[in-house]
């Protein structure tokens, strides 16, 4: 590899390095200098989690390549504060509880400094403005930004600092306390190590070659060249799973890497292991397959017909129905005065954690196999991973490292496996970091939905049958798809009493990308059909969507959709509670429209336009509210 | 609006989750379980659980890493279950130590176990004048009575499965209720849809931590206008068209709403903590609330998520077109 | 991932095309925020260059002159400079506009503007902008050990998308523009969300009154999006010269060049954002002169949508 020389500043410390040439500074800070608090969450420069100061710019080091760095000052989120000496806005987000997995904090941190300093009175639309390149997956931004509002005021001297301090607690009690995160300052000095930023000595890097093909057998694989790039260690396939090679989280269906075939684009079919990264990648290069293109399913109603089966042993495409019958729907639908019959749907959606999957494997000094991940149930792992590597299930060790968000995505162990295979051939520590690109397109995403649903109701506005399908796409392999269509079974009809109910939720295996566990777990899609139509009946009978849903919402002793006599319900008080707190303005739902009555109150924010901080009103009040 | 419900922890089938506990030197306290933080405070929530249970202050509670080979089994981190699930293992594992440590100090002080109390580091006897601090308390248990006040614990869900027929059984034993009402701004010019305010209301059991509750909300609500208005995963002929985050659009600080949450507490009394969950149910009301309170802004109604700027212009002018009497093109 | 040998950082145009004529296999970079984001799976892929030539610390380049009628900056100019300067936030008010709508703060430190012109992506920010301020590139070349100068006016600058006259050894070294003094301005765009975001459709008008504050004085109009090359819609200028500021003659104006829309896909949507943004970026450039009601349009529209033809 080429190196070049340079010559700068970090953190006050003056460095004077050979580097690889094509470094960018993030890789250099990580790399090099082993400042890990910068992340790499995208590599795009989309994300912010690589944002440092450069000569007293807030930069995205991902972008900038090390050469470019030379002979300046740069300044990363460790020279912010330490966990027992926070800098002011490092504690304000350490008060309002800013932080969750952590992941985009130090970026978050950065960026807020760096607004602070550019502007010590920065109102809050130009805050959001200044931190729009910073983008975090679990808090919502609204903790991050009374962070940065809170940190403003106490450095002005507006606050008390003491306000940095204390939390609120009942008398008597730590429960109900809002007890400031214990793993914030970790968190927000960048110092907490998730699984890419962790090194071991002699560590290998592993990189994965990955079909292009949603459908086809593969023919011939040839490692011949690739094995040759010096620096490689192994190359793994499914022939070097000694056990039982399948995992997933409901049924056991993917193998480790592609076996005979692949089933979507992006499916792991060989990996390499080797002293480098830029080897490994090399290597993958090299592989040289042919492939024998199979016809391929893309619409779950079409794989439905079974005309081609994805996996042949199962002898359907179906990956699970879940059936609910409760009553007599024909007999519901001749008592109702409003029958309302729509179509909805939902799209795929990404998880989008920060921290795209990253994992260590070795083997440890008594033969124990251990793998470091952000999984997010290293239980199910172990188990699996006893049956593929034929292993005592003690000789399997899962630490689960920190997670820089989850949602669901961490599920399914779709890399471990991978590690185990080369850390156990090559006796060596082996880490994998996937690219935000290869997370995106290999790994599971949630369930798109289609739903027909069919309602009754009285002019009453009381439920008098429901009759939903919902077909979900579940892609190449089965992953959650059988919870999830349970759980949007279970749910769908939402928390009212409806006597005849006829759910239907159908999984379905196509070639698109696998569709797994993510956060709400069908219950979303399905509940998004029932309370969009709710609304549309709302309408029709000239009811308040409050009022329909109160006349029909589940009190305690009432059954639930499976027959469960629910010992309370609370769905009443949150309905009030709710009106309250949003003012809400009574009405059908077609009536507020153009101008709403309550608009300027302190719970909603201005309409945001870019320009804040250029101090002129550039946004006329153009569209409705 | 919208209203949602859900079930917490694992579905249809049975939960369990174990811990392990001690009362430590200077009246710390280690706790070890399976636990998986993800970002949702769960480890706060556990010192918070402990530190009640056993008197001491949340900040001396240690809790131990997430490690098959280590820590107690718990299950996973998902469907809501971790407060639930391990939120309660850790009070029983708690309880247990401290009845070992309190059965000492009964013997210390000659007094019933029953009138003894520990709270923020003190422990006393109700209705005496004895009182000491929790450090000397753990000296006193171990060094002149031999006992570690070790414990643990254990907590169970029982879930049944599902008929296959009619999906009748008891998937959960716990359920919470939620609703959200939201307001939206269109901009008839392009289709933009800015999302101003989010109210949500959610029972969560016992609030363990509220200010924790309330992340969850809001990061929940954002995810969910992310998938309502401009998050798409798209393939075609089963390649992935929108690989990068240029492309497969998130939210961003400009995008996002301001949410007031109401947490409501109808405590679930098969608890021990009366404790339930919200990390899931938080964001099951969001995009029909927002589909909804576009449709009351300007008439047209999305079912086809997400709702973009295309979309909302293109059922804008087809309403305007049906209402002029004209056909659809 | 961006693979390269060699990162060369020339001092002046003199090392630099010197160091032309030594390398071969060279990639010319600015700022690099569009190269690193490019070299990755899904687009470039893995790609490996030879040799990295960085233009930014030329010292010819290093030029930032703001005269009475024309400013002329260097290409390598970042967007967060366009944003700050006070002289630029005063007094061509588009410039800080298309600035705050490009990508995001730490983006806007690297990215420069000749870098952006030199992409000539159809989405690009910047172009629209500069045409609006009657841009003409800088360039300099060096024939027979002879550095030499050609100055080409924007719009012909741009051939094509991602091509533009830059031939030999050329390099684009600086932007001249008009000094809009007193020129209000707008800059209207819509992507998928608000920051960060490629533009869908772009919109970028600056206009002058005239001493009543009731008539068209100048008045220049840009798009970018919705066609391979971003350019002037010359006929709605020369429609709305010298006629008096009203609803009437917007809205009449914003139905002359709906037909500049080339693009391949979600024409019927680019089509209408783009008549509304013709209208509202009309609507707020003159704004601090006069006030014109932009719900007036939404009604007029229907009306359209009945009888005339977009």
């Amino acid at each position: 590899m080429y190196k070049l020389k340079i010559n700068l500043e970090v953190n006050g410390r003056k460095i004077n390095k050979e580097v690889n040439s094509h470094y960018r500074l993030l890789d250099f800070l990580r790399e090099d200098l082993d400042l890990t608090g910068s992340k790499e969450g995208c590599g795009a420069g989309e994300c912010g989690t690589c944002s440092v100061f450069v000569d007293g710019k807030l930069v995205k080091s991902c972008l900038m390549p090390v050469a470019k760095a030379s002979g300046k000052k740069i300044e990363t989120i460790e020279y912010q504060g330490t966990p027992d000496n926070l800098s002011t806005l490092q504690k304000a987000f350490y008060q309002t509880g800013a932080s969750q997995c952590g992941f985009c904090i130090p970026g978050m941190v950065m960026a807020a400094t760096s607004t602070l300093r550019n502007n010590p009175d920065a109102n809050i639309e130009e805050i959001k403005e200044e931190m729009g390149g910073n983008i975090c997956r679990c808090t919502g931004y609204q903790k991050i930004f009374d962070a940065v509002e809170l940190a403003r005021d106490v450095i002005s001297g507006k606050l008390d600092p003491k306000l940095l301090e204390q939390y609120s607690k009942p008398k008597d009690s730590y429960l109900g306390a809002n007890v400031k995160r214990i793993d914030a300052p970790s968190k927000v000095t960048g110092r907490l190590k998730y699984a890419a930023d962790m090194k071991m000595p002699n560590m290998l890097h592993m990189q994965v070659f990955r079909s292009t093909k949603p459908h086809a057998k593969i023919k011939k694989l040839d490692l011949t060249k690739a094995k040759q790039v010096p620096g490689v260690e192994t190359i793994v396939t499914c022939d070097d799973v000694p056990g039982i090679d399948n995992f997933g989280v409901f049924i056991e269906d993917q193998p480790v890497l592609a076996r005979d075939k692949v089933r979507y684009v992006g499916e792991a079919i060989a990996a390499v292991a080797a002293d480098t990264l830029e080897a490994a990648k090399e290597a993958i290069s090299k592989i040289e397959i042919e492939y024998e293109d199979l016809p391929a399913l893309f619409d779950s109603e079409e794989a439905l017909k079974d005309k081609i089966l994805i996996h042949e042993h199962y002898k359907t495409n179906l990956v699970k129905h879940i059936p609910i019958r409760k009553g007599n729907v024909e007999e519901g639908f001749a008592k109702a005065d409003l029958i309302v019959e729509e179509k909805f749907s939902t799209q795929a959606v990404e998880h989008a954690y920060l921290e795209p999957m990253a994992g260590v494997g070795y083997v440890d000094s008594d033969g124990t196999l251990v793998i470091i991940s952000p999984s997010q149930n290293i239980t199910h792992h172990r188990h699996m991973m006893a049956k593929i590597m034929n292993l005592p299930i003690h000789k399997v060790r899962f630490i689960m490292s920190p997670v820089g968000g989850g949602f669901g995505g961490k599920e399914d162990m779709i890399y471990q496996g991978m590690l185990a295979l080369c850390a156990m051939k090559t006796r060596l520590p082996v880490k994998y970091v996937m690219t935000r690109e290869e997370d995106i397109i290999s790994t599971a995403k949630r369930h798109p939905s289609r739903t027909n649903y069919k309602i009754g109701l009285t002019k009453e506005g009381k439920i008098t049958a429901v009759q939903i399908k919902m077909i979900a796409d579940g892609g190449a392999y089965g992953c959650s798809t059988e919870g999830v269509m349970r759980k949007a079974a279970i749910l769908g009809a939402g928390p009212y009493r409806i006597d005849n109910l006829q759910m239907d939720t159908i999984g379905v295996y196509t070639n698109n990308t696998p569709s797994g566990a993510f956060r709400s777990f069908g219950a979303l899609q399905t509940e998004f059909a029932t309370e969009s139509i709710l609304d549309i009946c709302a309408e029709k009978l000239n009811m308040d969507p409050f009022e329909l849903r109160r006349k029909n919402m589940f009190v305690a002793g009432d059954l639930t959709h499976t027959k469960q006599k629910l010992n309370s319900a609370s769905i009443g008080t949150v309905l009030n509670e709710l009106e309250t707190l949003a003012n809400w303005e009574k009405g059908a739902p077609n009536s507020r429209g153009q101008i709403r009555k309550d608009l300027n109150s302190n719970d909603n924010r201005d309409s945001c336009f870019l320009g804040a901080r250029l101090n002129d009103k550039l946004r006329l009040s153009g569209g409705i509210k | 609006m919208a209203a949602a419900w859900y079930g917490i922890a694992r579905t249809a089938a049975m939960d369990q989750a174990g811990a392990w506990a001690e009362i430590d030197d200077g009246g710390t306290a280690k706790v070890l379980t399976g636990v998986t933080e993800i970002g949702e405070g769960i480890l706060t929530v556990l010192a918070q659980v402990a530190a009640d249970e056993l008197g001491i202050k949340p900040e001396q509670v240690t809790i131990g890493d997430n490690d098959t080979s280590r820590s107690p089994e718990a299950a996973h981190a998902g469907a809501t279950r971790q407060t639930y699930m391990i939120g309660n293992a850790v009070a029983m594992a708690c309880r247990n130590a401290k009845d070992r440590l309190f059965s000492e100090i009964a013997k210390e002080w000659n007094v019933e176990k029953e009138i003894l109390q520990a709270h923020d580091g003190e422990i006393w006897a109700n209705g005496t004048n004895y009182k000491m601090p929790m450090s000397d308390a753990v000296k006193i248990c171990k060094k002149k009575y031999g006992v570690v006040p070790v414990g643990s614990g254990n907590y169970t869900s029982h879930h049944t499965g599902l008929d296959p027929v009619d999906g009748s059984g008891k998937p959960w034993q716990a359920y919470v209720f939620g609703g959200q009402v939201a307001e939206v701004e269109v901009d008839t010019a392009t289709g933009e849809v800015q999302i101003l305010g989010i109210w949500a209301c959610h029972d969560v059991g016992k609030a363990i931590n509220p200010k924790g509750v309330e992340g969850q909300i809001e990061g929940g609500v954002v995810q969910a206008v992310g998938q309502a208005l401009m998050e798409d995963y798209q393939q075609v002929e089963g390649h992935t068209t929108t690989g990068s985050f240029a492309k497969y659009i998130l939210p961003t600080s400009l995008d996002v709403p301001k949410v007031t949450s109401k947490i409501v507490e109808d405590l679930d009394p098969l608890s021990p903590l009366g404790a339930k969950g919200i990390g899931e149910p938080a964001m099951v009301p969001t995009a029909p609330a927002i589909m909804n309170a576009i449709y009351d802004a300007i008439g047209v109604r999305i079912q086809s998520l997400p709702a973009t700027p295309e979309k909302i212009l293109r059922a804008l002018d087809e309403k305007k077109r049906k209402s002029n009497g004209k056909s659809i093109n | 991932m961006l693979r390269y040998d060699n990162y060369f950082i020339p001092k002046n145009l003199a090392e630099y095309f010197d160091l032309l004529l030594e390398v071969k296999n060279y990639r010319i970079v600015a700022g690099c925020t569009d190269i690193l984001p490019w070299a990755r799976e899904g687009r470039a892929g893995d790609v490996h260059i030879e040799n990295i030539i960085d233009i930014t610390n030329i010292k010819e380049l290093d030029l930032f002159d703001i005269k009475k009628e024309k400013i002329t900056i260097s290409a390598t100019t970042t967007f967060q400079k366009l944003f700050t300067d006070p002289q630029i936030r005063k007094d061509i008010k588009i410039l800080p506009q298309v600035a705050v709508w490009f990508a995001d703060d730490q983006i806007r430190e690297q990215a420069t503007i000749g870098g952006n012109l030199v992409n000539a992506s159809p989405a690009g920010d910047g172009a629209p902008a500069f045409l609006t301020l009657n841009a003409s590139v800088i360039i300099n070349g060096r024939k027979d050990k002879q550095i030499y100068e050609r100055k080409v006016t924007l719009d012909k600058f741009i051939l094509g998308r991602n091509k533009v006259d830059l031939q030999g050894n050329e390099i684009l070294t600086a932007i001249e523009m008009d000094n809009t003094s007193g020129y209000g301005a707008s800059f209207e765009k819509v992507g998928h969300r608000r920051s960060l975001v490629i533009s869908t459709v772009c919109v970028s008008c600056v206009a002058k009154t005239d001493a009543s504050g009731k008539i068209f004085e100048d008045i220049r109009i840009a798009v970018a999006g919705v066609r391979e090359v971003p350019c002037r819609l010359s006929k709605t200028e020369l429609f709305l010269k010298g006629k008096n500021i009203n609803e009437d003659n917007i809205l009449a104006a914003s139905m002359l060049e709906l037909d500049v829309i080339n693009s391949r896909s979600r024409k019927e949507y680019r089509k209408e954002v783009l008549q509304n943004f013709i209208i509202r970026a009309i609507i707020k450039s003159v704004s601090e002169r006069i006030t014109i009601q932009e719900n007036y349009f939404d009604l007029t529209k229907e009306k359209q949508l009945e009888g005339l033809s977009v």
